[in-house]
């Protein structure tokens, strides 16, 4: 299908390899000096970090210890990965890490029950998932693979709802919280230190309702506004947390071909993926647009290659896209087949990811929605 | 040029060397030693050899001159080697050792790199063997080395980061003194880490 080359990342400056053999013996090794371990360990990969917990007790003590965690977590380089759920999997997530071009089976939970939940919104290294019917709320670490049921919003029979989430402070050790907004325009706003939700209102911003929210496009969360994505009324609304005053702003709207527009950050730029076909030629393509602050005007940045964009045209694809610091990440679903398309928004590189690297079996699966997060070695949920 | 304060190092294998002071001083273990005034006389360090303490100078020399912004075609940092009691080779050539000043055989083009190129330049300079690599980061840590630190640990960690749990253990001679039941409650808890 198409073309299915690997394009080879550029290495980033910081990852040039350093050393051309792999090859550790024990009698270089043996008599590695233990102070020098933790050295060492500030350094490994995140997922390696994990997998050493079990080499031994000494070295699982080290790993988790207060003062390595914290080393770690201000000298980390990690990059935001992307979760996925995926279906006809009730307990299995998917992550993916940009960095190293790997995908990763985690585990949703650990409880006696089955559970269908798929993730809401992220923020840190906690993601807050929900079931199908928004009647429980839960918070995990995807890394740890553990889950944390929050108290529900009971009180609401919403039909759907969205939520963004945010930090208080620079870490979630200060606590985050989240808002929920539903069709209606109601929003409720969760306190993750109160454990409770606090605030409540409508959307006070004289647009008609029932709002059609976007529920497949992650909230994002920039310069202390959250901002979602809708069709009706077309556009965004946006929340400024401090003042509690919400706002509609316009997106682009051209004719689509793929269902699905998205709102991603990129390193606190707004951008916004969407797909568009041209009057005359009838050229389709998938763009970026960039959102302007000052000027709340949207620039076109870039599109897809059009040979990409040629395959998908009229194939009833689905689209789900993510975003992160630098990266953009697309999944295309048509015919049975996932195409996965990076886009660095720095270098303005697009490139296709291999499906060869889905983890076995995952290569067929639907991949539901997507949601970033950015793995930290000090959450806790 | 020489109005330079030079330092004497000793290594353990008796081999002297003689550096400009601002390169001694990226340690900051013989920064400290030449601040509580032994910088006039030789310094010892027993804990590296010859052979290392060479490569360090190289490390160091490098990357003042980076520092300072020297552009200069040719920078030839002075080194005066004398042997007092040597069986070991020198693996890099010194020509004579009678010479007062021996230039350290390194091409033109890694002198003439440009800051920017510095990354590159580490990554040639910590492209060694098992053995070097042990006895850089081991020595970078006794003579408090922070950026030569970094760098043997970054490509360390390189080296060690798709390995097995059970390659670790050989390869850093640790025992499993996890029962069974804890060795997999715990890659239970993390399973995702192991494909």
């Amino acid at each position: 299908m198409g073309s299915d080359e690997t394009l080879t990342r550029k290495v980033s400056r910081n990852k040039l390899t350093m050393c051309s053999l792999n090859e550790m013996s024990s009698k270089v090794w043996g008599k590695f000096p233990e102070d020098l371990f933790e050295v060492v360990g500030e350094r490994l990969p995140i997922v390696t970090v994990f997998r050493f917990l079990s080499v031994s007790k000494k070295w699982n003590s080290m790993l988790t210890s207060h003062t390595f965690r914290e080393r770690y977590a201000k000298l980390s380089i990690t990059q935001p990965w992307f979760y996925t759920i995926t279906d006809n999997n009730v307990n299995t997530a998917a992550m993916y890490d940009p960095s190293s071009n790997k995908w990763y089976r985690t585990k949703l939970h650990s409880f006696r029950e089955k559970l269908v939940i798929f993730p809401l919104a992220s923020v840190g290294g906690i993601v807050c998932l929900t079931d199908n019917n928004y009647t429980r709320l839960f918070v995990g670490n995807p890394l740890t693979q553990t889950l944390k049921e929050i108290p529900s919003l009971s009180n609401m029979d919403w039909p759907g709802v969205v939520a963004g989430m945010w930090m208080n402070g620079k870490s979630l050790a200060e606590g985050y919280k989240m808002l929920c907004l539903s069709y209606y325009g109601q929003y409720v706003i969760f306190d993750s230190i109160e454990n409770t939700w606090y605030k409540s209102g409508t959307i006070s911003i004289g647009i008609t309702l029932p709002l059609i929210l976007n529920m497949r496009s992650q909230a994002i969360f920039v310069d202390g506004y959250l901002y979602f994505m809708c069709s009706i009324p077309n556009g965004m609304v946006s929340y400024n947390i401090l003042s509690g005053i919400w706002n509609h702003i316009l997106v682009p709207d051209p004719y689509t071909f793929i269902a699905h527009r998205f709102i991603v950050e990129c390193g606190g730029r707004i951008m916004l993926v969407g797909s568009k076909v041209s009057d005359i030629k009838s050229c389709a393509s998938v763009c970026i647009w960039e959102l302007e602050k000052i000027t709340l005007q949207w620039k076109e940045v870039d599109k897809m290659p059009s040979e990409w964009c040629m395959e998908l045209y009229r194939k009833n694809t689905n689209m789900i896209g993510v975003g992160n610091k630098d990266l953009i990440l697309l999944w295309f679903r048509f015919e049975k087949m996932n195409m996965l398309v990076t886009y660095d928004v720095s270098k303005k590189e697009w490139l296709q990811v291999s499906r060869s690297i889905l983890p076995r079996g995952m290569a067929h699966q639907r991949i539901e929605c997507g949601i970033t997060f950015y793995p930290c070695i000090t959450t806790t949920i | 040029m020489s109005s330079k304060k030079m330092i004497t190092l000793k290594s353990s294998d008796g081999r002297i060397f003689e550096v400009e002071e601002a390169v001694a001083q990226e340690s900051q273990t013989i920064k400290h030693m030449i601040e509580d005034g032994y910088g006039n006389s030789v310094i010892p360090l027993p804990n590296v050899t010859g052979r290392i303490l060479y490569k360090i100078i190289e490390f160091c020399t490098k990357h003042v001159a980076v520092e300072e912004d020297i552009k200069q075609k040719s920078v030839e940092p002075t080194v005066v080697v004398e042997d007092v009691k040597q069986k070991s080779v020198e693996p890099t050539v010194v020509e004579d050792v009678k010479q007062k000043s021996v230039e350290l055989p390194v091409d033109d083009d890694a002198w003439d790199a440009e800051p920017s190129d510095i990354d590159e330049w580490d990554a040639q300079f910590i492209d060694v063997d098992e053995s070097t690599m042990f006895e850089l980061i081991v020595a970078s840590n006794y003579l408090n080395i922070k950026r030569l630190m970094d760098l043997s640990a970054q490509a360390i960690a390189d080296m060690m980061k798709d390995k097995t749990v059970e390659e670790i253990r050989k390869i850093f001679n640790i025992q499993n003194d996890f029962t069974p039941e804890e060795e997999m409650k715990i890659r239970n808890e993390n399973s995702w880490a192991y494909e």
